[in-house]
């Protein structure tokens, strides 16, 4: 973990931006909360540039590469929980060296690197985030990855690659972000050559979601606000989405449902764990960091705004904790799917 | 890491033989050594039996519950360098939900319960030791993983159950116990439904290693008497032992030579991490252990013996490290075959 909490939000350029940029985000959040429009209208490209213009420094310091959740063996460290939930997924689609993958909003490609790594298999990250791709960039070549991984600077609804051009796609938490279902999965179904599997960690609502309560409805907001999403689906929703494009449903589970011993998905978002990783990501880790960008705000050490960020991003956390203690929000419906020949 | 230092070697029935076996197992080595494969042939089951029984306890307590090496990525803990090793084997044999799997020497089953958990396969362990085989049965029901996890206690070269009965069989630095390459590998290919896969991760002397360096020599000789290992042989005797009993090799590979940043498989052993799980395996960790045990030993709170035991083990992982410094020597040759059709 290099980043500093001093050096938040200090990419070239930008730091003048981050009061009026949380400030737009908010605006466009309650705008779309508000109107009760479809989520479709909102143009979901800025909107996310938005949220992660400002929200990546606080990932990668509070977190770390991955930004993801992972099911947890008791036990064992985050890091090899978050390592296993990769490896998972490349297993699953049987990534192998020599063919050519997708990976729908990489982020600043921590899960791409280590799928990378472990398949061999070639990986090109689709971003629309100028600001997540220099990151990308930069830790590719740090991982002398260069040979297996590539950037599309590019909004992942419209991606900037022939159809049937890749063997096979696949979404870490990242789906999510885009405005409806069919419009991202019927773009991964474009991309695959026939025969070939589209896999994702999904944020679903389970079961358990009442919509007629008003607690759920309030911890669901919150979440949507601080994760920097408009709405989630439920389970139905997604098989039903992955059908409607053209898919053949193989397997879907959710992983976030333990199936022996374990520690809860959300757990590093209530309590500290050992490392100074695992206490940045906890609750009295995420009070000490808005306490210290008081300091440094009023200081002009960190940029005029960055207290309002973690502020809405502790706000996310806390709904995500609620919910999934809840149960009734999961960060791993797992799906398998695959074009038809 | 539950295991403490005092209670190494105590859950042995014959604690009291701790010093007669240690004698007893360097004793058979020695012969083994003087009078070729006859002996070898007819005694390694006892040979592995006596060793294990010793040595269980000091891995446990040094390595943790996987007992092998694994290639890092920096910043890494060993224990998510160790998952990514079980996960690449299972995923390069293509495991998967609903397979019959047999892991070959299996342990205290670490690496089994991990690729059960990863894969969703059924896996039976096979082992000679019946020590090891209760510390896995108990860490199985821990994990509740009962239901897809069975135990064998049998040789590995003769294993109760019929030809053709597995999808798949894999070894995790295990099969370097067996007398040669032949048995054991021919052993797996019994096992195995046609076109079924076989991976393994061998211990094998490298093309560097000169057999006319009395160093090298001495090297290897430490390794095997700590090792508990009769003889370690070069790669392409391996890859010969596969096609012999009948295999078509898909892969080999040292996995040791990496070409990207990376922390060696013999790290641990030389310098500790920031951990008390790293510190025990470290050069200046074992001497700590070493001048603990003789006061343990002198006061009686461990067996006598138990001194011995460790100073043929430390002999060995100060061997092993310095054959991975000067690559003669790797403990993750991977080897993948498969039986045809």
């Amino acid at each position: 973990m290099s980043a500093k909490l001093a050096n938040i939000l200090k990419k070239p350029g930008g730091s003048e931006a981050v009061d009026p940029t949380i400030r737009e985000y908010e605006r466009r959040f309650s705008q779309v909360k508000a109107s009760k429009s479809d989520s479709r209208e909102n143009d979901h490209e800025e909107f996310n540039n938005l949220y992660y213009d400002v929200a990546t420094d606080f990932y990668e310091y509070g977190w770390g590469k991955s930004f993801h959740f992972a099911p947890r063996v008791a036990g064992e460290s985050l890091e090899a929980s978050i390592r296993r939930h990769e490896h998972f997924l490349a297993h699953k689609l049987e990534l192998r060296p020599g063919m050519v993958v997708a990976d729908l909003g990489c982020g600043i490609g921590g899960p791409l690197l280590e799928i990378a790594r472990f398949s061999g298999a070639k990986i090109v990250g689709v971003n629309s985030n100028a600001y997540q791709l220099e990151r990308a960039r930069k830790l590719t070549e740090e991982a002398q990855l260069t040979h297996l991984a590539e950037f599309l600077h590019c909004d992942f609804l419209n991606v900037d690659a022939p159809d049937e051009s890749f063997d096979a796609v696949y979404g870490v938490e990242a789906t999510c972000c885009a405005p409806d279902k069919e419009s991202i999965y019927g773009e991964a179904f474009r991309l695959l050559k026939p025969g070939q599997c589209f896999a994702a960690h999904e944020w679903c609502l389970t079961d358990r979601f009442d919509a007629d309560n008003p607690l759920h409805l309030k911890i669901k907001n919150n979440l949507l606000l601080g994760t920097g999403l408009t709405d989630l689906d439920d389970l139905p929703t997604v098989d039903h989405a992955l059908k409607s494009v053209g898919f053949e449903i193989l397997e879907t589970s959710d992983l976030a449902i333990p199936t022996g011993p374990s520690i809860p998905w959300y757990q590093p978002l209530v309590s500290p764990g050992f490392s100074l990783t695992g206490l940045r990501a906890s609750a009295i880790g995420r009070w000490m960091t808005t306490q210290s960008l008081r300091v440094l705000e009023a200081l002009r050490v960190v940029p005029q705004g960055a207290v309002r960020v973690s502020e809405t991003l502790n706000i996310g956390a806390e709904g995500l904790a609620e919910a999934g203690k809840l149960g009734f929000f999961t960060p791993a419906y797992f799906f398998l799917a695959r074009k038809p020949d | 890491m539950s295991v403490k230092l005092t209670n190494v070697l105590k859950d042995q029935e014959a604690s009291a033989g701790v010093d007669p076996a240690i004698s007893n197992y360097e004793d058979l080595f020695n012969t083994a050594k003087q009078n070729g494969s006859e002996v070898r042939q007819q005694g390694y089951e006892e040979f592995n039996n006596l060793y294990y029984d010793l040595v269980t306890d000091f891995y446990e307590y040094g390595w943790g519950t996987s007992f092998h090496f694994a290639p890092g990525v920096p910043g890494e803990r060993m224990e998510t360098s160790q998952q990514r090793h079980q996960h690449l084997l299972a995923h390069r044999i293509g495991l998967g939900p609903g397979m019959a799997v047999a892991d070959l020497g299996c342990g205290i089953a670490g690496p089994l319960l991990e690729i059960a958990r990863f894969s969703g396969a059924k896996i039976v362990g096979v082992n000679s030791n019946e020590y090891q085989l209760k510390k896995a049965r108990r860490r199985t029901e821990e994990a509740g993983l009962s239901g897809q996890v069975e135990f064998l206690h049998c040789d590995f070269l003769n294993v109760d159950a019929p030809d053709g009965s597995f999808d798949a069989v894999y070894a995790i630095e295990a099969t370097c116990c067996a007398p040669d390459k032949v048995s054991v590998y021919g052993e797996a290919f019994r096992l195995l439904k046609p076109g079924g896969h076989f991976g393994a991760y061998e211990f094998c002397l490298t093309d560097r290693f000169n057999s006319q360096d009395p160093h090298h020599l001495k090297l290897k000789a430490d390794i095997e008497l700590g090792g508990g290992l009769l003889d370690i042989d070069f790669m392409p005797t391996v890859d010969k032992a596969l096609q012999t009993v009948g295999f078509e090799i898909v892969e080999t590979r040292d996995l040791a030579i990496q070409t990207r940043p990376s922390i060696s498989w013999y790290q641990p052993l030389v310098s500790p991490g920031l951990s008390l799980a790293a510190l025990r395996k470290a050069k200046v960790g074992r001497w700590m252990t070493h001048h603990l045990l003789r006061a343990l030993e002198a006061l009686r709170l461990a067996p006598q013996g138990a001194v011995r035991v460790h100073t043929t083990l430390n002999l060995c992982a100060d061997a092993m490290a310095e054959a991975g410094q000067l690559g003669i020597f790797t403990p993750m040759y991977f080897i993948h075959g498969r039986k045809p059709d």
